[in-house]
């Protein structure tokens, strides 16, 4: 009798241990993340036709905060983070796996990442993680027609963060609760080169033209349309993140 | 013996529950104005001066500010003050101005502190400090903020965007923004959320204001330790070269030509009427929809 009522107390004991342990832990979380465009590539301003031929864009790393202003100082640890730093074909609008997210269950409501260029708080200045684009955050490359007359322009975009410590991008507002199911879907970010090159003033672009005695123009950092298109990229521009069915 | 000792236990339970129930006190929730609002910016090389040779003083600093709400959110009980005061901050008395008092509040730690910055209405209270003409204007304009004031440099230039630089000595701006914001849930400076309610007595909370973030080179969410303050793209902004900035002329420039990489960075800046930062006056909004903070220093998160 007394060793039945033993065993039926380890029972029980080890089922309340069980069903406690389901209520209070966290779930690790491992999705996959893709990139696409929209797959345009024309825009019109004040009469002028931008055409966008080339738009290749270095992401990451992301961290995923449960704050709803993700930065150094209000995210000192992420719920999620994406630490692969790739480069993709921003005019596709096919999904490019770019990485994998890694987190733990619990709701995020904003996050923060580079564009390939980090600033480690170890570091003494900016450093890009990948070779590729020559170490730039993007490079694009396109046209401009006006009244028949064509000008080609180029623009390689470095996204760097502004300190020490501090991402590129700060405090983008997205909030998702996430689950051990997302693990069978995937997370894609949505991003749009045109509305980005939009922002270039197509004036500037002519001007430089008629300067330079030739039909191709760079535009660099001392230009308007550079930093334009740099702060559409880290602030008023950025990305879209949706979960949904793997590609 | 049995039964004392169960007596005791009695007892000692009876009391432990009790404690909890510690009495009730009041708390003053008063209005507070940074130095830099006060006493202007500085140019130099310190940690909070602007460092492109331009002292910043102000004339006016009103604000239609109110909306206040206390709450604990483990038990739901809250306290709300919805008045709005039109308030200047130059003319405050050196305790602060209080804009809402709750009495009889139980003891206990109320870690949601919300406060905001309020278009100004008729409904509104104009406090004493602020003209009758200066109130009208920001209800007839639809703002939260009226601030006066100037920038003053020796060998100060204007600048403008495809122009070239002309001496300007004083620059002057008179802007009345719209920039209505939610601050909070706020925390101290030591990073305590909300406000830790004491029996007996009142408890002093601070909604304060900051004066310089117009001048921040970037937008912090957080620490503003590495902050660089620059006021040229003010002086800049005056298009017209007759020594004064308007609302016109900051909406005729562009962020990119105004704030410009590295020296500048608009990463987790505000929106403004939902889009980001586009001309100059959109960082005039952005940046006012950030100066709001917590028993001095504390942050709150802007919404």
């Amino acid at each position: 009798m007394s060793r039945r009522r033993s065993w039926m107390a380890l029972l029980l004991a080890v089922l309340a241990w069980a069903l406690g342990c389901e209520q209070t832990g966290r779930s690790h979380v491992l999705a996959p993340v893709y990139a696409a465009g929209t797959g345009v590539r024309d825009v019109s301003q004040n009469g002028d036709t931008i055409h966008v031929d080339r738009a290749q864009v270095v992401f990451g790393p992301a961290y995923f905060c449960a704050t709803s202003s993700a930065d150094r100082d209000l995210c000192p640890t992420a719920l999620a983070e994406v630490l692969d730093v790739s480069e993709f074909d921003a005019l596709s609008a096919t999904p490019t796996p770019i990485g994998t997210l890694r987190g733990t269950s619990g709701t995020y409501r904003s996050l923060m990442f580079d564009w390939g260029i980090s600033w480690l708080l170890s570091a003494s200045r900016p450093e890009s993680t990948l070779p590729a684009l020559g170490g730039h955050s993007a490079v694009f490359s396109g046209s401009v027609t006006r009244a028949g007359r064509v000008v080609s322009w180029s623009l390689s975009i470095d996204a760097s963060p502004a300190e020490a410590g501090r991402p590129a991008v700060a405090g983008v507002r997205e909030t998702h609760a996430l689950e051990p199911a997302d693990a069978s879907r995937a997370l894609v970010m949505t991003v749009d080169p045109v509305d980005w090159i939009s922002r270039v003033d197509t004036n500037e672009i002519f001007s430089a033209a008629d300067v330079a005695g030739a039909e191709s123009v760079v535009l660099g950092p001392e230009t308007t349309s550079y930093q334009a298109v740099l702060i559409a990229m880290t602030s008023s521009a950025p990305p879209t993140f949706e979960w949904g069915t793997r590609p | 013996m049995q039964r004392s000792l169960i007596q005791s236990l009695l007892l000692l339970v009876f009391l432990t529950s009790c404690s909890s129930a510690t009495g009730v006190g009041d708390v003053s929730v008063r209005l507070g104005a940074e130095d830099s609002i006060t006493l202007g910016l500085t140019a130099g090389s310190a940690a909070e001066d602007v460092v492109d040779g331009w002292d910043v003083t102000y004339s006016k600093f009103i604000v239609a500010v109110g909306g206040i709400s206390l709450r604990q959110q483990s038990t739901g009980t809250q306290f709300d003050s919805l008045g709005v005061h039109i308030v200047d901050l130059m003319a405050l008395p050196a305790t602060g101005f209080e804009l809402a008092r709750f009495a009889g509040v139980p003891a206990a730690r109320y870690d949601v502190f919300n406060w905001q910055i309020a278009i100004a209405s008729a409904s509104a209270t104009r406090e004493a400090s602020v003209a009758e003409a200066d109130a009208a204007r920001m209800i007839a304009d639809g703002c939260t903020y009226l601030i006066a004031g100037e920038l003053t440099n020796a060998t100060g230039q204007t600048c403008s965007p495809g122009t070239a630089c002309v001496d300007a000595r004083t620059v002057r701006f008179d802007l009345c923004i719209p920039a209505a914001t939610t601050f909070g849930p706020c925390n101290d400076p030591d990073g305590a959320a909300g406000v830790a309610v004491s029996a007996g007595g009142v408890t002093n909370a601070e909604a304060t204001l900051h004066g310089d973030h117009l001048f921040f080179n970037l937008f912090p969410l957080g620490d503003e330790a590495t902050i660089v303050r620059r006021a040229q793209w003010l002086a800049n902004s005056d298009t017209g070269h007759d020594g004064i900035v308007t609302r016109a002329e900051l909406e005729s420039l562009q962020a990119a030509q105004l704030f410009t990489s590295p020296n500048y960075s608009l990463a987790g800046a505000p929106t403004v009427d939902g889009h980001g930062i586009e001309t100059g006056w959109d960082w005039v909004r952005a940046q006012a929809r950030t100066q709001g903070h917590f028993q001095g220093e504390g942050e709150c998160p802007w919404n």
